[in-house]
């Protein structure tokens, strides 16, 4: 039984602003408020499920019947997707728990709570220029989150971050307003309707303003020059979240701008193109990095550029096997970012060079570590490899067997830097006086929830299949969302 | 017309000082130059010349006499959260200045590559 | 439950307990796996001759598990080796740390050669595939960080082979929208020529890396160096032939033999075929020579086992009955003879701590059960007889011979004798000559190692006696896989040439034998015994203290003699070609200036290069 969808975007933003008032009656309380709160938006987004994948569900608020109004359309995409965005966000509160104490911790969780209010706003909202209003939000909270820390860097990450973030809302502003001045309208159901009958001329400046800003966030390869220096020098859960939230918003975004909304062929090719060499710039830049949490910033954009690989193919199992990869994504990256938070914390460095032999002093984190590398190298049996699996098998069918082969070289790269690190942590001689620490439980719990998912994804990949056939299909098919959307006021 | 070429050479002005000025404080008003230059190309899109708001103050008003509502609502979303970003930016920029004594942008790039 | 299914889950569950479980205790660990291995063996031997099947659908894709005669000959391979060498690690292992990962690596090589083998469809083949090789690389790194860049060579090698090989099973797919091996090889002569060599150029990039052919070897010498000794039995025995049993499917169950049809024929096989004779026969030479100039125990074995299987490529690579025979009886023979031999000197290892043959020396008193067992390998390697390495060599000659292959007869022979070379320096450096004194008072390996090694060493003089058990079964796996039994009745083997009789062969060699050591024992016994360290240089006589090790610059003639043909390493080539790359790839990263302006600058020009190519993207 699931309650008012609603609650799920109103919860976060209420408890986000209820925070600094609690923390006045109570410090220690204020930690468990995220993972209470996300912990029912996770459990929203389960009940939802079985409505969601037979037909979308269409949240009218305040009686203003959808192309009026704003509405929310949680459709298998937009159902699964915030469920993944939940999962990432309980796993990386109950982390939380135990990591942020110094600080003004309050203002961190209440930034947490905001990013993913933020983001599960923007795939649930059937409204664009809501869309754009979470947009904001999750990047406002962004940007204040990746100057957290008070450091030198962070603040210099922040600014770069919000200087392209600023940009980028920029162009999706004037998108918005292009396609509002031409359709009348920002229910994106409606939009997809009307924008048959506008200028290709103006539509598809409009697409590109959107696809620009939208990719920003994606990670898109000339885009990106924000990701890797807000991943390395924000927090670490917050770069998981980055990884596990921000940037599969966004990747949701353009997805539902060039299928759902507008009708470009020749966007697809361009987002294949752009997806390839995103990875391969990405995977390059990975292999000689001094620092871990960069270098894995790094490969999470490569793993976006393969997202984007398989959304430029426009075909069903491509796209599945896309959404296949951002969950994968969604939870190894989380994993191996969260994992190397403590390795970087107790190694009192962020350098890889100083992680040697922590498979001796912290074998658990270690594993978890090697665990996600080898989960986002695509080795089965864990789930990686499927995804990676049908993405490849559906570029080769299309007949782009060369970026396939461009993918794969991509891979061995990744494999070469990640294997590098895993080498140092188990068999290289740890390093004199490490302050040898006892790893919170509840760090231990979030990353065994990661890799435990991630294992039986692997071994049982229809499992979650199942859930991401629909929202290929929804994808794919647009007539279903516009109709259930149009039909919602009747 | 007038309010087209007005907001659109607002956002060329302030991509131009994203772009070149070295100076963050005044990329941040790069940013919001365009900012403003993009409100007030979504105001002016919704305004027809001669109509009056959409209140009905006057029972002989109809609906054809009136400007579109929407614009100056997104507009209005808009600039709050403009003003939220501008905020943020600055007091990034003041933590900048705290740490490295400089507000020139070229300076500021220790992380790299 | 199935049986096939049942195996992968009790080997894959061991892997997984044996992990867990060894947290506890230094027994339960080893015996889980061993108990393990043992339990999914027995139900593997009961698989024999069955047409078992099992097939169910992951995400929309066909998998098909299934026995037929061909893999339960590889998977007596790999169950014979695994159990053998799970033993030996028992005693092996004990006190060395991380041994629950070296279990856990273990099985899990075991359970995804297994699956392997029984891949009825190309996904489940790679699935396992690249499990095998993740694992077996968590076995080249187990000891010190500096099997770190080994290992890395290892996985980045296996994974361009195993890449290759995926780009061609996805091809597939998209030719036949099935992974299936029998929609393969139905479908496999309706692709176009070009399609054709492609894919057979991926697929043997595939299994030439694992099987070590040249020149994509390079990974090997170090990787069986540096693994754990019992592995590197199981490494070099079943799992480099995982690589020649993808060559056998290629060949006979894909379709690729099938390519004669279509291409230039070189004196009766195809011309893909023939190319790939000569890299096999390359191999081999070369894997020979390399042998020959090492100083590493392990290292000279590795090279013979590249060396090896070059021959057995070779063979393969003819397509011929006689020529595939001499294949199949060339890789269990060579899972039997490196196996012990590996085993033998992880034994020496395992007492002196060396690996260094220049160290060691008159170790056959001292450990004689071992002596015996690398005394009846090198035998078999050799190829003489009266052990089954005569036979299998002898099958290769043949092969080559009925094919007038004349040059690569003369390769494959001149290999051979040359690997005498080496085999002569392996034994002789360990256990004849003088014995450095630290060694002195060094025992035998206790029971549990020697076991292992005895029974392989049996083996090969069962082998030597009675070929044609083994032959039989390679000749049920010949028909299975479409090609004409191979003719023989008992201990004859008959071809076009006349036939052999390997019981007369063995009969005579023993008698002879027999002879030869009644005469040394009664009318030779006026030798005049000497104590080891009885010698004289120059007529001054060596003190105590200097060891004139014989084994020391062994073969230096020879060294300095092929030592232009060696100094042009392939290795090397790949390692420059490696920190260009890497150099290169570096360069790129530079495109992240750090400076946010120039970040700015991207989105604009990313922004307006997109309003230029606007009408593309209509």
């Amino acid at each position: 039984m699931y309650l008012d969808p609603v609650l799920m975007i109103a919860l976060p933003l209420f408890a986000a602003f209820l925070i600094p008032p609690l923390a006045r009656i109570s410090k220690g309380l204020v930690k468990y408020v995220p993972v209470l709160i996300i912990g029912f938006n996770l459990y929203e987004m389960v009940m939802l499920l079985p409505h969601s994948m037979v037909k979308p569900v269409i949240v009218v608020i305040a009686a203003w019947a959808p192309p009026l109004g704003i509405n929310l359309t949680i459709g298998p995409l937009g159902n699964i997707l915030a469920l993944i965005i939940s999962l990432v966000g309980f796993v990386v509160a109950i982390y939380n728990i135990r990591f942020m104490e110094e600080e003004p911790n309050e203002k961190y969780h209440m930034l947490f709570l905001l990013l993913t209010a933020g983001a599960t706003g923007m795939v649930l909202t059937g409204d664009i220029f809501n869309m754009f209003v979470f947009l904001e939000i999750t990047s406002i909270s962004s940007y204040a989150l990746t100057a957290f820390l008070r450091d030198r860097d962070g603040a210099e990450a922040a600014f770069k971050y919000l200087l392209i973030g600023s940009l980028a809302s920029t162009f999706i502003l004037l998108g918005i307003a292009l396609i509002y001045a031409t359709t009348g309208t920002l229910n994106m159901a409606q939009i997809a309707v009307r924008i048959k009958d506008v200028d290709p001329r103006i539509a598809i400046m409009a697409l590109i303003l959107l696809v620009t800003g939208f990719g920003i966030e994606a990670e898109m390869f000339p885009l990106n020059g924000w990701a890797p220096d807000a991943y390395s020098q924000a927090p670490t859960p917050i770069g998981a979240a980055f990884g596990g939230i921000v940037v599969k918003a966004g990747v949701y975004a353009l997805a539902r701008l060039v299928y759902t909304i507008f009708d470009f062929q020749g966007i697809f090719h361009f987002i294949l193109i752009a997806g390839i060499i995103t990875l391969l710039i990405a995977e390059m830049s990975a292999i000689r990095q001094k620092q871990l949490k960069r270098m894995l910033a790094f490969s999470s954009i490569g793993q976006m550029g393969l997202v984007l690989i398989a959304l430029g193919l426009a075909t069903t199992r491509g796209v599945e096997g896309g959404l296949f990869q951002m969950f994968n994504h969604a939870m190894i990256k989380p994993l191996l970012f969260l994992s190397a938070g403590y390795l970087v914390f107790y190694s009192g460095s962020k350098n890889i060079e100083d992680m040697d032999g922590m498979g001796r002093v912290k074998p658990l984190l270690s594993f978890f570590f090697a665990f996600g590398a080898f989960a986002i190298l695509g080795l089965p049996p864990l789930s990686g490899f499927w995804s990676k699996f049908i993405i490849l098998s559906e570029t080769i069918r299309n007949g782009f067997i060369a970026i396939a082969a461009l993918a794969l070289f991509g891979s061995i790269i990744e494999a070469v830097y990640y294997l590098r690190v895993v080498g140092r942590l188990y068999f290289k001689a740890p390093h004199e006086g490490l302050h040898v620490q006892y790893v919170p439980k509840s760090a231990l719990v979030a990353m065994g929830i990661l890799a435990i998912i991630t294992l039986i994804a692997g071994l049982y990949p229809d499992f979650v299949m199942v859930y991401l056939k629909p929202a290929a299909a929804e994808l794919l098919d647009k007539t279903v969302y516009i109709k259930s959307v149009l039909m919602a006021g009747l | 017309m007038i309010y087209y070429i007005a907001a659109i050479s607002l956002i060329l002005i302030g991509i131009y000082a994203v772009l070149v000025k070295k100076n963050m404080v005044k990329i941040v008003l790069g940013l919001t130059l365009i900012d403003s230059g993009v409100n007030i190309l979504i105001v002016s899109l919704g305004y027809i010349q001669g109509k009056t708001a959409p209140i009905f103050s006057n029972p002989t008003l109809t609906a054809q006499d009136m400007v579109d509502p929407v614009p100056q609502a997104l507009v209005l979303t808009a600039i709050v959260i403009g003003v939220a970003v501008t905020a943020l930016a600055l007091s990034i920029v003041i933590r900048i200045y705290d740490h490295h004594k400089t507000l020139n942008i070229n300076k500021i790039r220790e992380l790299k590559w | 439950m199935e049986t096939i299914p049942l195996i992968l889950s009790i080997l894959f569950g061991t892997a997984v307990a044996s992990y867990i479980v060894g947290k506890l205790n230094y027994l339960l660990k080893v015996g889980t796996s061993i108990v393990g291995l043992l339990w999914a063996g027995w139900l593997f031997l009961g698989l024999q001759g069955t047409q078992s099947l099992y097939s169910f659908k992951v995400l929309g894709f066909d998998i098909i598990w299934r026995m037929n005669p061909l893999s339960w000959l590889f998977g007596m391979i790999i169950f014979g080796l695994a159990i053998l060498a799970a033993i030996f690690s028992g005693s092996y292992m004990k006190g060395k740390e991380r041994v629950d990962f070296y279990c856990f690596a273990m099985c899990m090589t075991v359970a995804s050669m297994f699956g392997i083998v029984v891949s009825g469809d190309l996904l489940s083949f790679f699935f396992f595939w690249e499990i095998m090789t993740w694992s077996s690389f968590l076995m080249v790194i187990y000891y010190r960080f500096e099997a770190q860049a080994a290992g890395l060579r290892y996985f980045v090698m296996s994974m361009i082979g195993a890449y290759a090989m995926l780009t061609a099973l996805l091809i597939v797919y998209a030719q036949l929208g099935t992974f299936s091996f029998d929609a393969l090889s139905a479908g496999w002569s309706g692709f176009s020529l070009a399609l054709q060599i492609w894919l057979f150029v991926l697929f043997v990039i595939g299994f030439a890396v694992k099987a070590a052919m040249m020149p994509l070897h390079t990974w090997a010498p170090d990787a069986y160096t540096l693994s754990p000794s019992p592995f590197t039995a199981l490494f070099s025995g079943a799992l480099s032939k995982m690589g020649i049993y993808g060559l056998a499917l290629l060949f006979f169950v894909f379709g690729a033999g099938k390519l004669a049809s279509n291409v230039v024929t070189i004196q009766g096989i195809s011309l893909p075929g023939y190319i790939l004779a000569w890299f096999g026969a390359i191999t081999a030479l070369l894997g020979t020579f390399k042998a020959i100039v090492q100083d590493d125990a392990k290292k000279l074995l590795a090279y013979s086992s590249i060396g090896q299987l070059g021959y057995i490529i070779l063979g393969f690579s003819l397509s011929t009955s006689m020529g595939v025979t001499a294949g199949l009886f060339q890789a269990v023979n060579h899972a039997i003879f490196k196996g012990m031999l590996f085993l033998a000197v992880g034994a020496v290892f395992y007492r002196t701590g060396t690996r260094k043959l220049s160290e060691m020396g008159g170790l056959i008193t001292r450990m004689p059960y071992t002596f015996f067992v690398v005394l009846l390998g090198i035998i078999t390697v050799a190829g003489m007889p009266p052990l089954s390495g005569f036979t299998g060599k002898w099958l290769i000659y043949e092969a080559l011979i009925e094919k007038h292959l004349i040059f690569l007869a003369v390769v494959a022979f001149g290999a051979s004798t040359a690997a005498f070379l080496y085999l002569y320096r392996l034994i002789f450096t360990i256990f004849l000559g003088q014995r450095p004194k630290r060694f002195d008072d060094i025992k035998e390996v206790p029971w549990m190692m020697r076991a292992p090694m005895l029974v392989l060493a049996l083996l090969t003089i069962y082998l030597g006696f009675y070929p044609y058990h083994l032959l039989d079964l390679i000749n049920q796996a010949q028909v299975s896989m479409g090609i004409a039994p191979f003719d023989l009745s008992h201990s004859m083997l008959f071809n076009s040439y006349g036939n052999v009789d390997t019981m007369t062969v063995m009969n005579i060699v023993a008698v002879v034998f027999f002879i030869v050591f009644i005469l040394f024992n009664t009318l030779y016994k006026r030798s005049r015994k000497v104590g080891l360290k009885d010698i004289h240089t120059s007529g001054e006589v060596p003190g105590e203290e200097i060891n004139l090790h014989y084994a020391v610059d062994f073969y230096q003639p020879f060294a300095r003699g092929v030592s232009f043909f060696l100094k042009r390493s392939v290795s090397k080539i790949y390692a420059s070609l490696a920190d260009n790359l890497e150099g290169f790839f570096d360069v790129m990263r530079y495109i992240y200036t750090g400076n946010g302006q120039t970040y700015a600058l991207f989105v604009i020009v990313a922004l307006a290069f997109l309003f230029l190519v606007k009408d593309l993207l209509v």
